[in-house]
């Protein structure tokens, strides 16, 4: 049986997820703006990379989010014709791929910056590794999600490193977030077989966002005092 | 064993050494400030003119070096700069 096969999405949990991927759109699309208003500050390459990884992943919440929304008003119509469950299942389909394609964009591109290999050799190598692996494999959904979690591991590995090196609160969040955001991939690759692993992904993602706006607020705090003790002195 | 200075910090105590001579400084402060080799000093000095963090004036046969806003602002924002970089792996 081909595994590109819709999700079973528990009947309840439908409009969570959408929610959810709101605020994993919005907190990701934060990362991304501040991290290209201070690469307009420091003119770093690395910086501008992981500003365009987290926009990239902030799409593909938004494009998934759009779909969903779309999908269920038209489960609310009640077009329960075949003809209206199978636009449904396409439009589902087409929603996945285009969410799980920005997806591992963003993450391959914070793959390359954990490399720290700045060639464009290198990326392409990358992209087209990822990218036929995809388009070659019979079982597209599973893959796409075995290839996001593969590139996520590298990026832990990546985050263990840089956690061993600088000790602090928030480097130890940044970690715990991609450990979480990994564990979460692992349960949708599973997703298939039990909708709960479904939810349970989601959960985890949603763990994971909320460690990653804690840091950037704490960032943020750390600039705004700097500006406070600059004035006073 | 000391630990290494990543680029921002290097690039944060040229600026500061800048800032700290009342804006106006020569290569040989720079040198002794920054604790950088020459070779390493003319690359990142080269570097910082070029993104336009620092000019470089001219007069007879001496050759000081000056901030632009751009290199103001990074010293002003340098905790935040080094929190961001230091909690998402980018140094």
């Amino acid at each position: 049986m081909y595994m590109s096969n819709i999700f079973i999405i528990p009947e309840w949990f439908l409009g969570y997820d959408m929610a959810l991927e709101v605020i994993f759109a919005a907190v990701t699309l934060l990362v991304s703006y501040y991290a290209w208003k201070i690469h307009k500050t420091t003119e770093e390459r690395n910086i501008r990379l992981f500003s365009m990884a987290f926009l990239f992943i902030s799409l593909s919440y938004f494009v998934q989010c759009v779909l969903n929304l779309i999908i269920l008003r038209q489960l609310e119509d009640e077009i329960t014709g075949f003809i209206g469950l199978q636009s449904i299942y396409h439009l589902n389909l087409f929603g996945i791929y285009f969410h799980s394609i920005l997806f591992l964009i963003g993450l391959l591109l914070l793959t390359y910056i954990a490399l720290k290999i700045y060639s464009l050799q290198t990326f392409v190598l990358l992209f087209l590794l990822v990218f036929s692996s995809l388009y070659f494999s019979p079982y597209k959904t599973f893959m796409l999600y075995l290839l996001s979690t593969v590139l996520l591991g590298f990026i832990v590995y990546y985050y263990i490193a840089n956690y061993w090196k600088n000790r602090k609160a928030t480097t130890l969040m940044v970690l715990i977030a991609m450990i979480l955001l990994f564990v979460g991939y692992l349960h949708f690759m599973f997703a298939m077989d039990n909708p709960m692993y479904y939810v349970v992904g989601h959960a985890l993602e949603l763990c994971a966002y909320v460690l990653v706006l804690i840091n950037l607020l704490i960032i943020l705090r750390v600039g705004k005092q700097r500006r406070k003790n600059g004035k006073k002195t | 064993m000391a630990k290494k200075r990543d680029r921002l910090r290097i690039i944060y105590d040229i600026l500061k050494a800048v800032h700290d001579k009342n804006n106006r400084i020569k290569p040989t402060h720079i040198l002794y400030k920054s604790n950088l080799s020459h070779q390493m000093m003319e690359e990142y000095l080269a570097e910082l003119m070029g993104k336009g963090f620092l000019v470089e004036n001219l007069s007879g046969d001496s050759k000081t070096y000056s901030l632009t806003q751009k290199g103001f602002d990074y010293l002003a924002k340098y905790r935040m700069i080094a929190e961001f970089t230091d909690s998402f792996g980018l140094e």
